[in-house]
């Protein structure tokens, strides 16, 4: 229980920190004084000319920083991790990728783009992607299902039905034929994946109204005159949510592991978006760079085994049989 | 006044079979089924698993869809058509059920559980609810300091209680009893009767026993109906159905009970209770009565009057019989 | 009776792991019984005496419950000291066990016969093994064994199926069968049919009965002594007929008042006040304490069980000198 708490918190401050990762890893500076004035260029656009530049395009920190005008006038000062994670620094001498160095620490990929930046960026994606493709599925499930197990008869037959047919579409398949129709995008992709995600959900909703609806505290309520929606909400509903809530932490892993899957075989998020499986396909084809697989990988298996912790104290404190009864 | 008055109340409940979910045959849970609770009585409906003796409750309260029937409500006919048309009387009419485990919702506090249906009914205002729900657990023999624990962190007994209080919160008329202390401790069990009989005199309730014991039975109830296979067979007040049985599935019922009497050793009933689905034709205790004749092969006997109650058979136990058969 | 005992429990005392610790569910019970004679041990849900009956054969659930100390002696052996394969022809050849849920104590997915034919499996027998099970089925009152032989468990009623278990307790001849509440889930006029047939193959075969049931009416019809257990204690141990004339313990005493009495004119029910203690809750003292009427001081120490009388021991200072 202690296991799942601490990774509860673990897992939580990364996310939240990630949901900052423009502050923490970008090629922008956090904060820049020029001629006496200061300036926030993570948040705010700020053109060439600003700064005594001549185009209207947005200010290169990079080569300001370099720049010896500027640095007679002004500072700057950059995130913990200097890089953006679209940046190609092709401007160093080797070919890419890096290795490991002071400026990149996880070194850089095939076309030069800080792993470490990456790996933040993609992690947030990967979280933002899972979380939310948990909470659709789920307020989903919980309706249908829902719907399905307490009205029961023909409704609960015909909708079953459009279930069974509706799974046993092949997912990758629709995966591939809309992505190549529409251009895969973050939103598309989610879209795919909650259509198929619910189902599973709706099945233990389903079992639990079914249940739950002939619980003698339901006859109770009943005969003490109230009404269906109470009875819906209040006496059905909460004790139906248990086995969602259990499920939740297993689900936001099978998330994260679909979208890396999908990004991997390269039908996932379009480049060049961070995300982790287009890393994990990088370290396989380069393997002779392996900072890139191994810290990819590191990451992915951190992040899953966090989940796992939360979702077995989950389990745990949910679990009906630590009741005991002895005779 | 009679506070129900049930007159050939069915409940069937269909078994579905095959992939397209055909009603292949009934179960005759109640069947054809007559009673009435007059005001201030405690009657009683004894009978083994199966009988239909809760479904009978649940039955009257709307609780399951009624096949057909008569119900009246303290005059009133209900529709037993329309579920709705329980709505006016749900809270004169409350049932406690057996297992006070699952009666209570695990995930409300009890204070919750109490004050739902003080406040529903406009009982109590929001305001004063925390002494109605202390003066409703003060009622069952709770301290109120009780009120913010979840169900799980109360022994049977004391969930029992808990059950009563939230039935007798909205003031009801009438109570329901469906086997409320068979999942308790014997010595809880007392308690229980006790506080119920209690409620009973202060409050006037009518109560409605739903029992397979016979022995609780005798010592609360003004009248018995005995239930078979979803029909009565027979009723009576409780003293004569003591000394007189009249059915012959009633006297082996009372002697098959054990007792701390070691000179009366319990007599064996041959055979089970047959399945509900099929019934052969003919008096449906007939696989089993000792005294079945060809007659009995026909048709059920009806219920008629005989003595001071109702007996369904067509060759009745006189006192006589009785003895006749002792001595043998 | 001036024969050796049967089975002799000694201070048997298990425990189970919690989240809170280790509680001890029973507590030195310690009971004998005599070759052919039914030994009733009646107590209320919680009290132990499942958790007793389980202890005898060691099927405690392993990795909670464990015995902390005691000895239960077979005809001279201590049982609970024996090996695991040792202990496995004690099982079913000695002692035999009777279940309160039939359909939950029989395979599902297995016919009657090959679950009834399993046992010689484990246990050498000399002779015909089918017809043995056939006699023993028309025994407990199948007339037609083959018909069972064939049938599955959910084809049967809960009568039935008690009865099969009957036979399958029978099928070695143990010394001691134990029957922990073998009529509970069936309706009094079942439970009367399975009760004669118990008793009556328990005469036949001369085999001893524990009898573990919260009906203490049974126990009264049925049992030659009995013990009676509270909160993990046996409180009073008796001879029936004395017990039923002369309870001695207050527990005792309130326990036949809260029966209500069917050849009474008009039956009284007495009820215990308060709730039995959770085991969590044990207390060093009488746990009866809390509930008794006529406690006192030196209630607060734990009453040991004293001979009183040549029928009866019991646990309450009421019946002790003060020292």
């Amino acid at each position: 229980m202690k296991r799942a708490y601490y990774s509860l918190w673990i897992l939580g401050i990364v996310f939240l920190l990630s949901l900052v990762s423009e502050f923490i890893a970008n090629d922008k500076p956090l904060y820049l004084r020029f001629q006496g004035k200061s300036y926030a260029p993570v948040l705010f656009f700020y053109s060439d000319q600003t700064f005594g530049g001549r185009y209207k395009t947005e200010a290169d920190y990079l080569a300001l920083k370099e720049d010896e005008q500027f640095i007679k006038e002004g500072f700057m000062i950059f995130p913990l991790i200097p890089h953006s994670p679209l940046h190609s620094y092709l401007d160093i001498d080797e070919a890419p990728p890096h290795p490991p160095s002071g400026t990149h620490w996880l070194g850089t990929d095939a076309v030069a783009r800080d792993v470490l930046a990456r790996l933040l960026y993609g992690f947030r994606i990967c979280m933002v992607f899972a979380l939310s493709l948990m909470a659709i599925s789920a307020v989903l499930g919980v309706i249908i299902g829902g719907v399905q197990g307490y009205l029961g008869g023909k409704v609960d037959i015909v909708v079953q039905r459009l279930i069974e047919i509706w799974s046993s579409l092949p997912f990758l398949y629709v995966v591939i034929l809309v992505g190549s129709i529409y251009g895969s995008s973050f939103i598309l992709l989610l879209l795919i994946m909650v259509i198929f995600q619910w189902i599973g959900l709706s099945y233990y909703m389903r079992g639990e109204f079914f249940k739950l609806k002939n619980m003698t505290y339901v006859k109770a309520a009943k005969t003490l005159g109230t009404g269906p929606v109470r009875i819906l909400f209040q006496q059905i509903l909460p004790n139906a949510l248990t086995p969602v809530i259990t499920i939740m932490p297993f689900s936001l892993i099978a998330g994260i592991t679909a979208l890396t899957a999908l990004d991997f075989l390269g039908f996932g998020l379009p480049p060049p978006m961070p995300s982790w499986g287009e890393l994990l396909s990088q370290g396989l084809n380069n393997l002779y760079a392996p900072w890139i697989a191994v810290s990819t990988v590191a990451a992915l298996f951190a992040t899953l085994l966090l989940a796992t912790f939360i979702g077995e104290g989950v389990r745990e404190a949910f679990d009906p049989r630590a009741e005991y009864r002895i005779e | 006044m009679n506070v129900i008055e049930a007159k050939n109340l069915k409940t069937f409940f269909p078994i579905t079979g095959g992939v397209f979910s055909k009603v292949t045959a009934h179960v005759k849970a109640v069947n054809d089924v007559s009673l009435t609770v007059k005001e201030g009585e405690i009657v009683s409906v004894v009978g083994e698993s199966g009988c239909g003796k809760s479904t009978l409750g649940l039955s009257i309260l709307g609780l399951v869809p009624v096949t057909s029937g008569e119900i009246v409500l303290n005059g009133h006919p209900i529709n037993s058509k329309n579920p709705s048309s329980w709505k006016p009387f749900r809270k004169d009419f409350q049932i406690i059920f057996q297992d006070p485990f699952t009666s209570l919702n695990p995930k409300h506090t009890i204070f919750r559980i109490l004050a739902e249906p003080l406040l529903t009914h406009k009982i109590y205002s929001r305001k004063t609810i925390q002494a109605g729900v202390a003066h409703l657990l003060e009622q069952v023999g709770l301290s109120p300091d009780y009120v913010q624990g979840f169900p799980h962190a109360f022994s049977g007994g004391q969930r029992q209680r808990i059950a009563i209080a939230r039935a007798m919160s909205v003031r009801p008329k009438m109570i329901i009893c469906d086997e409320v202390v068979s999942a308790l401790d014997v010595s809880v069990q007392a308690q229980i009767i006790n506080l119920l009989m209690d409620l009973k005199k202060k409050m006037g309730l009518s109560l409605l026993f739903i029992t397979h014991d016979l022995s609780l039975v005798k010592a609360i109830s003004d009248r018995i109906y005995v239930m078979y296979l979803g029909k009565i067979l027979e009723s009576e007040p409780t003293p004569d159905l003591f000394k007189n049985p009249q059915h012959p599935y009633t006297e082996a019922l009372l002697k098959s009970i054990p007792t701390l009497d070691r000179s009366k050793r319990p007599q064996i009933l041959g055979g089970e209770v047959p399945s509900p689905i099929d019934l052969p034709p003919g008096c449906i205790f007939q696989s089993r009565c000792p005294y079945a004749k060809d007659q009995c092969g026909k048709k059920h006997p009806d219920l008629v009057p005989r003595n001071n109650g109702l007996v369904a058979c067509y060759f009745p136990l006189s006192p006589q019989a009785k003895r006749k058969k002792k001595k043998r | 009776m001036n024969k050796k005992p049967l089975l002799e429990v000694e201070n048997l005392t298990v425990c189970f792991k919690t989240e809170e610790g280790t509680v001890e569910v029973t507590d030195h019970v310690s009971f004998e019984i005599m070759p052919g004679e039914i030994f009733g041990l009646v107590g209320e849900s919680g009290c132990g005496k499942t958790v007793t009956a389980l202890a005898l054969l060691k099927l405690l659930p392993a990795p909670i419950a464990g015995i902390a100390a005691g000895r239960v002696m077979l005809q001279g052996t201590d049982i609970l000291s024996l090996p695991p394969e040792k202990m496995r022809h004690v099982r079913g050849k000695a002692i035999s066990m009777i279940f309160q849920e039939p359909a939950a104590a029989l395979n599902p997915l297995l016919n009657v016969k090959s679950q009834l034919m399993e046992c010689f499996d484990y246990h050498p027998f000399a002779g015909d093994k089918e017809r043995r099970v056939r006699e023993l089925l028309q025994r407990v009152g199948f007339p037609d064994p083959q018909r069972i032989f064939a049938s599955f468990p959910h084809e049967l009623s809960g009568g039935m199926l008690q009865r099969v278990m009957i036979a399958m307790a029978l099928i070695m001849r143990p010394e001691l069968i134990i029957a922990d509440e073998p009529t509970t889930a069936l309706d009094v006029t079942v439970q009367a049919q399975i009760m004669e047939l118990l008793v009556e193959m328990q005469k036949e075969l001369k085999t001893s009965i524990l009898l573990i049931t919260h009906n203490l009416n049974l126990i009264a019809q049925y049992a030659n002594r009995l013990a009676v257990m509270y909160a993990g204690r046996i409180v009073e141990k008796s001879d029936l007929d004395t017990f039923l004339q002369n309870p001695l313990h207050p527990y005792s005493h309130g326990l036949l008042n809260a029966l209500p009495d069917l050849n009474a004119e008009q039956p009284q029910l007495k009820a215990i006040p308060g709730q039995v203690p959770q085991p969590k809750d044990y207390e060093p003292g009488c746990r009866f304490r809390e509930r008794c009427t006529r406690a006192f001081e030196r209630c607060i120490h734990k009453p040991d069980l004293l001979r009183v009388n040549t029928a009866q021991e019991v646990a309450c200072f009421l019946y002790t000198k003060e020292t």
